[in-house]
């Protein structure tokens, strides 16, 4: 009602409003269907029954109106009418919806569209040029592990000169004949010695192989459906077969752990993808 | 007061809160007046004005100009229900201006516009009736002295001088409108009685002499005098000599107020002089009685 429009501004002017923020030079207001964002009888939206502005929500612009026919329905009282992308179709509704309206309203609206239209503009252009994604250098972390490097290679130094100074020692025959050696090294050791045995062997294993990968050959092509526990068995059989030329290796290098250890895992690492594959897609299957 | 009437169902129903219940309280009311008057009904005044509040609550609550206008085309179209009862279409516009006159004062100036177009199209609904009965002079005389104990007063205390200013306003125009296109079917015709509305301006005469508003005397010598010369349909119509007469025999009642008098005799001079004009010919037998007429009018002064 416009008597009571009165009356509401009279008392937010000059008592309270929590909207109503005080500066030195202005008053401003915080309530965000706010035309204009001053604090000021024609802009009020709380004192004045008829009122429209333009708010912008996830990036749709929309006109909201508030009439004084819906005044007593609170959960009514603003219409919103969502403007068109265009600016132009955009303006038109604005005139449109709003004939026969004051005139001042209807240009604050246009205002306030146009302002919302270029922010949005710049807020996509923005977004879509490429940024530098910043990355912290963590200094002490990586001082840390430097050191921990330094150290561990030096401590493997010193385990390997021992080693060598003790087999040296072993093969003069410095300690007699009773050792209480651990029976891993001394296995080890005992490896080193039986090197030339070996090697003989060495043909008839290759054979082996050859043979197996003649008949992998075979089987190219051919459809076959392995249950999983018959794949683990040959899994293992696999495994077993590098075992073995994992001993040559080592019989080979001399007792050098290092090389070995990376091509042991590699191997390894490819067959049991094909192992881990099968449950997972038998449990799909079960899905389904 | 019979709480069970109709008429206060369908007023509770008119001013609810949903449109889609006022709507079909709208529907409903129409279907009800049909058939009321069709079985031959005549509705009294008290009845039209419960109908009347419902509907001016109607329009109180609707919304957006578009609903605004339909509905003021759903409340027009509800005279069409008692074309077999004229006592009651005439009650039925009489309870309008009655209705409006009453709670004019306690509208604001956000919900003016509809009524104001409310307002429009109930005039010319009934400038549309007296056009379809011929304007005779009697239904003339009986519509508008019901309307000059209200709109047409000059009583401001009957109806508020915003609205009786409104329709002064308006009315020529209206009438206009009414009377224009009627004018090319007597030419096809030919045969059609002359219209004569002369009756109107002998009421607004009386508005005059009645009012004791000078913002009103003004604004009916302004907007229904003055303003009749200028269109040329209406006044076609209408016997200026005989108003101006009628006029210069009320302001020479010794009773008449002097501002009263003044008012009279500036539209009778006003008459006087347009006659002269359209018709300085073949008028010349008449102006030894204007002459007669001037002197009196000094004597009196």
């Amino acid at each position: 009602m416009a008597q009571s429009d009165d009356v509401v501004w009279s008392i937010l002017n000059s008592a309270f409003c929590s909207f109503k923020v005080v500066t030195k030079s202005q008053k401003f207001c915080r309530n965000e269907f706010n035309l204009t964002g001053l604090c000021s009888a024609t802009s009020c939206p709380l004192a004045n029954s008829q009122y429209a502005t333009v708010r912008e929500e996830e990036g749709v612009i929309y006109l909201f109106v508030k009439t004084i026919e819906r005044s007593h329905f609170p959960a009514k009282t603003w219409e919103k009418v969502k403007l068109s992308k265009s600016y132009e179709k955009a303006l038109q509704q604005i005139n449109d919806r709003l004939i026969h309206w004051p005139k001042w309203i209807r240009h604050k609206c246009k205002q306030r569209m146009t302002k919302i239209t270029q922010y949005l503009i710049t807020t996509r252009k923005l977004t879509l040029k490429r940024q530098k994604k910043i990355v912290p250098i963590q200094k002490k972390h990586e001082r840390r592990e430097l050191r921990r490097e330094e150290k561990a290679l030096r401590a493997a130094n010193l385990e390997k000169n021992i080693e060598k100074e003790l087999l040296e020692r072993l093969k003069q025959g410095t300690y007699g004949e009773i050792y209480n050696f651990p029976q891993k090294v001394f296995d080890k050791a005992l490896g080193g010695l039986e090197e030339e045995g070996e090697a003989e062997e060495d043909d008839d294993d290759d054979e082996e192989v050859e043979d197996e990968e003649e008949m992998e050959d075979e089987d190219v092509g051919k459809v076959q459906y392995i249950a999983a526990d018959q794949f683990e068995e040959s899994d293992e059989e696999i495994e077993d077969m590098e075992d073995a030329w994992e001993e040559e290796d080592e019989a080979e290098e001399e007792v050098e752990e290092e090389p070995e250890v990376p091509f042991f895992k590699r191997k390894r690492a490819r067959v049991e993808v094909e192992y881990e594959t099968e449950p997972t897609t038998s449990r799909q299957k079960l899905k389904h | 007061m019979d709480f069970a009437a109709p008429e206060l169902e369908f007023a509770r129903k008119l001013a609810a809160n949903d449109k889609l219940q006022r709507d079909r309280a709208m529907r409903n009311l129409w279907r009800w007046l049909r058939s009321q008057s069709s079985k031959g009904k005549k509705f009294t005044q008290k009845e039209l004005l419960l109908v009347w509040k419902g509907l001016y609550y109607c329009m109180w609550m609707s919304d957006t100009p578009l609903a605004q206008e339909d509905l003021t085309e759903n409340i027009v179209k509800l005279a069409d229900c008692f074309e077999s009862q004229p006592s009651s279409l005439l009650s039925f516009f009489d309870a309008f201006f009655q209705t409006t006159a009453k709670e004019y004062s306690r509208l604001d100036r956000f919900r003016l516009d509809k009524y104001l177009m409310l307002t429009r199209r109930m005039l010319r609904r009934i400038l549309r009736t007296l056009d379809s009965k011929g304007w005779k002079k009697q239904t003339v005389r009986k519509y508008f002295e019901r309307f000059q104990h209200h709109v047409f007063s000059g009583d401001e205390t009957k109806c508020p001088e915003g609205l009786q200013n409104f329709c002064n306003e308006i009315f020529l125009d209206e009438l206009t409108k009414v009377l224009s296109p009627e004018e090319e079917e007597e030419q096809e015709t030919n045969g059609r009685n002359k219209v004569d509305l002369t009756v109107m301006w002998i009421v607004f005469c009386d508005s005059v002499l009645l009012t004791k508003s000078p913002f009103l005397r003004n604004s009916i010598t302004k907007n229904l005098f003055e303003e009749l010369l200028r269109h040329e349909e209406v006044r076609g119509a209408v016997d200026l000599k005989e108003i101006s007469s009628y006029a210069f025999e009320k302001g020479k009642d010794e009773n008449c107020p002097v501002r009263h008098r003044k008012a009279l005799y500036h539209i009778y001079s006003l008459f006087k002089s347009s006659l002269g004009r359209i018709t300085s010919q073949t008028l010349k037998s008449s102006s030894t009685v204007e002459e007669t007429n001037d002197k009196e009018m000094k004597n009196v002064e």
